[in-house]
């Protein structure tokens, strides 16, 4: 007799080693199939990758205005390192509204132009090229003559690099160019014959209600939030009687506000302002007088963000001293007086001017 | 001794088997060669890129009077192709010098305007300007990209004359501008 039981019907059973042998080749297969995506693996290529780098890179130099932009990077503690760490994407345009339209300060900022504020070349990567891999890389920016190169890059290589060029136009600040033979009779105002001299200033007057006007595009826009304002005096000669005049010399400078001579703002020497006389840097107050002659040239740049600029309705005079001796010889004395105003008067104001110029990136 | 085969499991053997064919389909699919085209699109992309970013400068207005023309706007209205020509050359070979410039790229350029004067709404052409034609070209180039733009002209009063109020019937146009840029 049989241990086992003989089956004499093996119909509908499925017998143990028929289901162990199946599940093994179930689960190899399963496994197998899994791996076919691998097959794609070939297909990554790193030269795609530079590519979209470089592409990546660029629009974020050119077409955008960077992160913080309200109030913009470029304006974070404007020559205090501490703040970068708050500098999130390193953008180069005026606006979002503007893209290939590039701002003067913050090409200037990017690329290391400015001395005590430098950005290294981890910055670079942290900041405008992202990704997890470092890259290697190369930017540079042609305008106006200038060539201009990011720190930490290397020589582009000879094959094998992602490659973008962008076009882009520069917006170079507004500048005020006061040439006093040109307004021989309207900056100038007249002494009593009796005295013979005379301290007296010469103004600029810069309304920033009239300046941030919403409807000029920022392209165009002079914004003082931003962007430097320049002013320059030449030819303060001309419009006085040379014969009459002993002596002229130019004393100092000053700022008050909402055109209140006693609301006096105090200046900060290169955080605020430059000034140079005739090339060389003075000081605002407490300078020695400078002799002015037929070729004298005084330049000032208020620094952005200008003072009190963040007050739409203040406006700011920036007052020229000079100081004035005539001869004692009873006609009335001229001296330099008047209001110069700051807009959008091309007359009274060089605009903004786009220049052009290029960009190219290379990854690898 | 085994009188019957029931109730074994198939041997190791047969299990081994059936892993070694397996893995063998596997290894022979996971090494075969994967044909991939070319990278020609990011070329491109360069190119359009390129033409784009040419085409908004030259659109691009000197000054902010709302109205003023932009040279872009300017040249088309008074036709002036080799203005074009070389203005556009000009944006097409500006580099900063980190890489060699290769000065191979020709372009074709193309005005479409609206003309709905005498009841119509057809949609005139006329070529407006091309780049210096070379013996290299006229055999064999690579494909072209197109890059269009809308421009607007102020003042279509001089093409009016130029091409009869028939092809051009308002002062104020919107027309597109195409530009066909390929590698030599």
């Amino acid at each position: 007799m049989d241990a086992i039981r003989r089956i004499t019907d093996e119909d509908a059973i499925l017998s143990i080693d028929f289901l162990a042998g199946f599940t093994i080749f179930i689960l190899a297969l399963i496994m197998v199939i899994s791996l076919v995506p691998g097959f794609l693996a070939g297909i990554q290529s790193d030269n795609i990758d530079y590519d979209a780098v470089a592409y990546r890179t660029s629009v974020i130099l050119v077409e955008d205005p960077g992160a913080p932009h309200n109030p913009s990077w470029n304006q974070m503690g404007p020559y205090d390192m501490g703040h970068k760490a708050e500098i999130q994407r390193l953008g180069l345009s005026v606006s979002k509204e503007t893209p290939n339209i590039l701002s003067r300060e913050k090409v200037d900022k990017f690329f290391n132009r400015i001395p005590d504020f430098t950005f290294s070349a981890e910055d670079y990567r942290n900041k405008v090229i992202f990704g997890d891999f470092t890259y290697l890389y190369n930017i540079s920016l042609a305008t106006g003559g200038d060539v201009y190169y990011a720190d930490g890059g290397d020589p582009v290589p000879t094959f094998q690099y992602g490659y973008m060029r962008r076009l882009v136009k520069v917006k170079e600040p507004s500048a005020a160019a006061v040439n006093f033979s040109e307004y021989v009779t309207v900056y100038t105002a007249d002494l009593p014959k009796t005295e013979t001299d005379v301290t007296a200033d010469f103004s600029v007057w810069i309304p920033y209600e009239t300046l941030s006007n919403r409807s000029v595009n920022p392209a165009y826009r002079i914004e003082p939030q931003s962007e430097r304002l320049t002013i320059n005096l030449t030819g303060m000669y001309f419009p006085l009687n040379r014969s009459d005049l002993v002596s002229l010399d130019f004393v100092g400078l000053g700022l008050y506000r909402d055109q209140i001579p006693s609301n006096v703002i105090s200046l900060v020497p290169n955080d605020d302002y430059s000034l140079k006389v005739n090339g060389i840097t003075y000081p605002a107050t407490g300078g020695v007088p400078v002799p002015v002659t037929n070729s004298s040239t005084i330049e000032m740049v208020l620094y952005p963000p200008l003072l009190l600029s963040n007050s739409l309705t203040t406006t700011l005079n920036v007052n020229f001293t000079f100081s004035y001796q005539f001869l004692n010889s009873n006609v009335f004395h001229q001296y330099l007086s008047g209001i110069h105003v700051y807009d959008y008067n091309p007359d009274n104001v060089t605009q903004p001017e786009l220049a052009d110029g290029v960009m190219e990136v290379a990854i690898w | 001794m085994v009188m019957n085969d029931e109730g074994q499991l198939y041997t190791i053997e047969g299990i081994t088997a059936g892993v070694i064919m397996l893995v063998t389909a596997f290894t022979i699919f996971n090494s075969g060669l994967v044909y991939t085209p070319g990278d020609a699109h990011i070329s491109d992309m360069q190119i359009q890129q390129l033409g784009y970013d040419a085409l908004q400068m030259m659109d691009t207005p000197e000054d902010m009077s709302p109205m003023s023309a932009s040279p872009l706007a300017l040249m088309i209205q008074n036709n002036d192709g080799s203005g074009f020509k070389t203005k556009f050359n000009e944006y097409l070979t500006l580099h900063t010098g980190t890489t060699e410039l290769v000065n191979s790229l020709e372009f074709n350029a193309t005005v479409y305007n609206r003309v709905t004067s005498g009841g119509g709404d057809t949609v005139n052409s006329y070529v407006f300007s091309h780049s210096t034609d070379s013996a290299v070209s006229q055999l064999t180039r690579e494909p072209a990209i197109s890059i269009t733009r809308y421009v607007w002209l102020s003042d279509a009063n001089d093409l009016k004359s130029h091409f009869g109020a028939a092809k051009y019937d308002n002062d104020e146009q919107l027309v597109l501008l195409e530009v066909l840029i390929w590698r030599r």
